[in-house]
């Protein structure tokens, strides 16, 4: 396995800060495609030489693109059905190409979220004091769940069907030019919020997503947080995704509390939540899995910067430690 | 055994919060200002403050640094018998009986004369910047030490002199006295006249043995000592378990390097030679019962540097601390 990380966009101006990831011994980073030139000017469609700065950077730092991630942004008016699909489609499928022509290995696509429709009538998040009074987001969606749906909102089956119309136009396209698809699914994972639908927000959503346009570049990104948010169990989720191929990249975070139990739950530094790290990295050992796995989100500790360089480093290197231990033991 | 650190201290409480936050609850950290205002009420009020906030304070420092003597707040003491080696000693004598009405348990120590030895720094992954040694470049030319010179012979009396004063006051308070290697060995030589027999993994076993007490032992540094040896990456476990089953390593380094004797670079802990695993796996099986901290790191680009190097270090032994808790 490797060890991931995102980076800051600004990074790419400052080549010592692109560096320390390489010192630090992270082996491939995570992009978004809005970082190249020219991709939000195009409406979501990136062009040959933002993409082509983008890579030369990093690859000059000695870092490697794992996967280029888009934003459901660029594909919103697909999602609740308005003019101007046809176009977002057509962006995607151009993305795809230029992954594949500069070789990297997944492009991330993203769910419908149910903030996409518009404002929450109250925010989810707060954030609280954890170990050494350090921030952590929480998460707390007692008052979301079970809503009616409001006005205008899509269903189900209609986001079902503009999902899939994205996934049947990209994953041939993936396909052809050997780009792998990762699918993430909904964080946070639940049916509804505050009535408006969500889709990807369990395992049998993603059995649906990979049966209904079946391939091998349809695969996911295997979220240990936001599956563990869900209250199912991870490890069984990545033994059945994991003997099929289908995780394509790895978040590699820790919770405490499930959706199921609580209605809520916390993100919190990775060896202080409730799931057994080495347990998750030996399950993705045992299934076969060998692409990277990613921190994922930033704590802010008392004398990081807002890059979370601390932070970052604190992860690499316990993510280095899990990696190396599991992989002596086999 | 338990994660700690040396490389926040004084009064630097921001640093310690973030010790906290990394789960890091174990220091070796000295209160600030000097060493000779140290009174037990001082050395308490530290301790108590850290204790506040969640930190225990395992060790201090003594004012026998890795520097080179004449840098030392207590130069003479290593230097051949003087009037003022004796009054050093007596104010050593202090600090620890001081530690021990503050319950202060440990105090860490070098034995040097010439301070660690170190040639031009080499560059390592992702361009890190990297302490390295290698003795053909040591420089020759600056002649013996102009505070006297010191063979094999003259070191160790010297020591047991040392040993011979602290030992019994450190058993009668109850303070343990560890020991950092000379970094690094270089075998039978002397460099500038001066001999560094407490390099060498032999030269440890000789030292704990004499005025052996369970008070006297060391703070073992997994690079000093794996810089002493051919083939650290097999050699160097069985070193450990030795000290670590005679009940004399009051503290560790975890810190790694490429090489070996005569020539070596500092690395990150997961890239050197050493299996950290293996070497973490050991202090286990010996039921090491102290802290076990990151040392040096390479020097890495942008802001911070020291805090994001020690930071990657308190994850990776955060990490193999748990994996090796699973193997149980």
């Amino acid at each position: 396995m490797k060890i991931g990380t995102r980076i800051s966009p600004d990074w790419l101006n400052r080549p010592d800060d692109l560096r320390f990831l390489k010192q630090i011994g992270v082996d491939c980073v995570d992009i978004t495609l809005d970082i190249c030139p020219g991709y939000s000017e195009a409406g979501g469609r990136a062009n040959r030489a933002g993409l082509e700065k983008v890579v030369e950077t990093i690859n000059k730092a000695g870092l490697k693109i794992e996967r280029a991630n888009t934003s459901n942004r660029d594909y919103i008016k697909t999602f609740l059905g308005r003019p101007g699909s046809e176009q977002e489609l057509d962006n995607l499928i151009a993305n795809t190409e230029l992954c594949g022509e500069f070789n990297l290995p997944v492009m991330g696509i993203q769910c419908f979220q149910a903030s996409l429709f518009g404002h929450f009538p109250k925010s989810l998040h707060s954030y609280i004091e954890g170990r050494g009074k350090y921030k952590h987001l929480k998460v707390d969606l007692s008052d979301a769940l079970d809503q009616p749906s409001p006005e205008g909102a899509p269903t189900h089956e209609e986001i079902w069907e503009r999902t899939l119309a994205i996934f049947r136009g990209v994953v041939p396209v993936a396909e052809s030019v050997g780009v792998k698809i990762a699918m993430h699914g909904n964080d946070p994972p639940v049916s509804s919020i505050f009535g408006v639908p969500q889709i990807l927000y369990n395992f049998t959503a993603f059995d649906r997503l990979f049966s209904e346009v079946p391939s091998p570049n349809n695969g996911m990104t295997f979220c240990v947080g936001t599956r563990y948010e869900s209250g199912e169990d991870v490890f069984e989720g990545i033994r059945h995704f994991g003997e099929q191929n289908k995780i394509f990249h790895v978040h590699f975070r820790d919770v405490r509390g499930t959706i199921l139990e609580k209605k809520s739950y916390e993100e919190v530094i990775p060896d202080s939540g409730d799931l057994d790290m080495y347990q998750v990295a030996k399950a993705l050992h045992d299934v076969g899995y060998d692409a990277v796995i990613d921190y994922d989100h930033i704590m802010r500790l008392a004398t990081d910067g807002p890059e979370g360089r601390e932070y970052i480093a604190y992860c690499v290197g316990h993510m280095r430690g899990l990696l190396q231990a599991v992989e002596s033991c086999s | 055994m338990h994660i700690g650190t040396q490389h926040v201290s004084g009064d630097n409480w921001e640093g310690y919060q973030v010790l906290t936050q990394l789960g890091v609850n174990h220091v070796s950290a000295n209160p600030p200002g000097s060493w000779q205002n140290w009174s037990v009420d001082i050395l308490t009020q530290f301790k108590e403050k850290l204790a506040s906030i969640g930190i225990s304070l395992d060790m201090i420092i003594l004012p026998l640094s890795s520097v080179a003597a004449k840098s030392q707040g207590l130069p003479h003491i290593f230097l051949g018998p003087s009037s003022e080696r004796d009054e050093e000693l007596d104010r050593l004598c202090d600090l620890i009986r001081n530690l021990s009405l503050a319950g202060i348990p440990a105090g860490r120590y070098n034995i040097t004369i010439l301070g660690h030895l170190r040639t031009e720094r080499r560059i390592g992954r992702g361009g890190a910047t990297l302490s390295s040694f290698e003795y053909s470049k040591l420089d020759q030319s600056l002649g013996e030490f102009e505070g006297g010179t010191a063979d094999a012979d003259e070191m160790w009396e010297r020591i047991d002199y040392f040993l011979s004063r602290v030992v019994s006051v450190a058993e009668e308070y109850k303070v343990r006295l560890a020991c950092h290697p000379q970094d690094p060995g270089i075998g039978g030589q002397t460099y500038r006249g001066v001999a560094r027999v407490m390099g060498m993994a032999e030269g440890l076993k000789k030292f704990v043995e004499m005025h052996e007490s369970p008070y006297h032992g060391l703070n073992f540094c997994i690079g000093t000592v794996s810089e002493s040896l051919g083939n650290p990456g097999e050699e160097i476990y069985e070193v450990v378990r030795y000290f670590g089953e005679r009940k004399k390593l009051f503290n560790i380094h975890f810190r790694n390097i490429k090489g070996g004797f005569l020539d070596f670079v500092e690395v990150f802990p997961d890239e050197g030679d050493v299996n950290m695993l293996r070497a973490l796996r050991t202090l286990k099986e010996v039921n090491y019962p102290y802290m076990v901290m990151p040392d040096h790191v390479p020097g890495i680009s942008g802001e911070a540097p020291g805090a994001v190097g020690f930071a990657y270090c308190f994850g990776y032994i955060h990490a193999l601390m748990q994996a090796l808790d699973e193997e149980d």
